[in-house]
């Protein structure tokens, strides 16, 4: 079911008069109908022989928390009954241990079907006894990574004793399952969403106007931007070759950072709009990523969820674990700046070889990880080397000029990593990253595109995913001066609106036709 | 050890870890993003080496630090939970 098509605004329609309806009548059952919704919606866009897979994730992470608050009410009794201190401490080790192993098999049963479903077929493969990554006939799940890494983050949550764990197993399920995060996310957190799809939502109380603005927006992103440049983006890349013009990867990196983008934030925009109309926010997955000043800040900015996830469940874990407190006092005989800094930098390193395994476990994903993960640790580790140099080079008196410098460094070292994410093979990746720094070859780009299977006609139409891409970089541009965009577009008067509408409505259609024959799924549904 | 937590003796260990913020006053230093990840990693080992109190990877959340009161609180609770 396409997010722009008659039978998703139907579902929804439909979705959203029974929500509003049961809410008049019934509100504390109000919260059932987005339950309904959310499984039908998986059945009906995913498969439904994958939604025991989705039911076993809610609950064992739904059972494992409620055996964990038990055992915590029983350590409490034994440790108020303990004679004395040491016996207190006793009981609560022993139960500390209990709780951990509860927890450790828990997660255990989660992280083991994703992995089974993701990764066992492809490891086979790679290692020769698979004929392809595909061969064993598993169904990915739609959204297993997503709802998985969810469930989790509410299982350690609850372990940590951050909110007294759901009872009602239903509406643990809503959590997990809520329609409009399934596809791609974001990963959300129990304690921001569960109260709002468990309370009751008035339809008075929805900013439909935002709302429709925000789907108007992803919509643009998905089929002005990333569906129009998605054909020639593959062309490019399938035929890789050692001929291949460093030009001709450029321009096909360049237009895949645009595709990935809008595909990407567009879908996420147009989901975070469905649910917003019925009164549930779901957390925020782009800040402009493409006006970050370092690739640290990039990752802060792209896939927020994604990159919020591993900072409090892997990052900060590892890096105050005992061996890196004792890796930082051993490396700050060295210096206070790399004391500091080197635990950071393995934790990175961890984090983002768990971000490229997360996109799959094919090599080119690895090597995407580890050169974020890389980057980022060496930039970190020199630091005040670069520091020094900025002082050298008086940068600060020109902080404008500087700031647009960084924006652009750190879009053309975002794009190198692309080069191992799209380009499926890693031998090919390096192929194309040597060819484009040592055989650029710009006069051959034009008969090598041709080969390639790109049309003229594609390049001519390639003028109206840049007017949408310029279009999203003033919006971007704006709001990162803290402009209320929406808020404005709301405030105009309805000829200038109705002229904006219907300028962004057309360009939407055109591009809709233009891309009849491209797969109206999301990149990341994949994952 | 109690003589030693005060919101002075945790604003001058957060002088030393991070100067020219204004800690007395600021409310919002992980959410308005004045300490980042390694300032609050180096937070935490200062915390570890002054208070002889370890941090847990649990406690290590945005409540938790943005502000020199807040982080004197979690101390002062940790120090009693390993009491």
């Amino acid at each position: 079911m396409d997010l722009l098509s008659l039978s998703f605004i139907l579902f929804l329609a439909v979705s959203l008069a029974a929500y509003y309806l049961v809410g008049r009548i019934a509100p504390r059952v109000q919260w059932v109908v987005l339950l309904a919704a959310s499984l039908a919606f998986y059945c009906l866009v995913g498969r439904w022989q994958t939604l025991a897979y989705m039911l076993a994730c809610a609950a064992v992470t739904w059972a494992a928390p409620l055996a964990l608050a038990r055992m915590d009410e029983r350590r409490r009794a034994e440790r108020a009954s303990a004679p004395d201190r040491a016996a207190r401490r006793a009981a609560g080790a022993a139960w500390g241990r209990r709780r951990r192993a509860v927890l450790a098999a828990a997660l255990a049963a989660c992280l083991g079907i994703l992995a089974y479903l993701k990764y066992w077929n492809v490891l086979l493969f790679e290692a020769g006894l698979a004929a392809s990554p595909t061969s064993l006939g598993l169904l990915l799940p739609l959204g297993v990574s997503f709802y998985t890494f969810q469930a989790v983050s509410y299982l350690v949550d609850a372990y940590n004793g951050r909110f007294e764990p759901q009872r009602n197993f239903a509406k643990h399920l809503l959590f997990v399952s809520w329609f409009p995060q399934v596809i791609q996310g974001p990963i959300n957190r129990y304690a921001d969403l569960g109260p709002q799809l468990l309370g009751y939502r008035g339809a008075r109380s929805v900013r439909w106007g935002r709302a429709a603005l925000r789907f108007g927006y992803g919509a643009l992103k998905k089929y002005a931007i990333a569906n129009m440049l998605a054909g020639t983006v593959d062309k490019v890349f399938s035929g890789v070759a050692p001929d291949v013009p460093g030009s001709a990867v450029a321009f096909g990196v360049l237009l895949y950072s645009a595709q990935q983008y809008g595909d990407f934030s567009g879908g996420i925009d147009m989901v975070r709009a469905a649910s917003a109309l019925f009164g549930v926010d779901m957390a925020e997955n782009f800040r402009r990523p493409y006006l970050s000043v370092s690739l640290a800040d990039f990752w802060r900015r792209w896939h927020v969820t994604l990159g919020a996830w591993m900072r409090d469940y892997v990052f900060f874990p590892f890096a105050v674990s005992r061996p890196m407190r004792a890796l930082g006092a051993a490396a700050s005989r060295l210096g206070p700046h790399l004391g500091r800094t080197l635990p950071a930098c393995a934790a990175n390193l961890l984090v983002f070889l768990l971000v490229g395994l997360w996109h799959g476990a094919e090599p080119h994903y690895v090597a995407w990880g580890l050169y974020n993960g890389v980057v980022i640790a060496l930039s970190d580790l020199l630091a005040p080397a670069f520091r020094r140099a900025r002082e050298a080079l008086r940068v600060g008196a020109w902080p404008r000029a500087h700031r647009a410098l960084c924006v652009v460094r750190t879009f053309l070292v975002v794009n190198i990593g692309w080069y191992f994410d799209r380009v499926y093979d890693l031998g090919d990746s390096l192929l194309c990253l040597r060819n484009t720094f040592a055989d650029f070859a710009p006069q051959r780009l034009a008969l090598w595109l041709s080969q390639a299977g790109v049309r003229d006609s594609d390049l001519k139409f390639m003028v109206l995913p840049a007017v949408a891409c310029l279009f999203v970089f003033v919006v971007s541009l704006l709001q990162e001066n803290g402009v209320d965009v929406a808020g404005r577009v709301l405030g105009w008067n309805c000829v200038v609106r109705g002229l904006f509408y219907s300028a962004v409505i057309g360009l939407i259609v055109v591009t809709c036709f233009l891309t009849q024959d491209a797969a109206g799924g999301f990149m990341y549904a994949n994952f | 050890m109690d003589d030693d937590l005060t919101l002075d003796h945790m604003i001058e260990l957060l002088e030393d870890v991070k100067g020219n913020v204004d800690y007395e006053n600021c409310t919002a230093l992980v959410d308005d993003r004045v300490l980042d990840s390694f300032d609050i990693l180096s937070i935490i080992s200062s915390i570890n080496d002054e208070f002889d109190v370890s941090v847990p990877a649990k406690d290590i959340v945005p409540d938790n630090f943005n502000s020199a009161q807040a982080m004197l609180d979690m101390v002062k609770r940790l120090v009693d939970e390993e009491g």
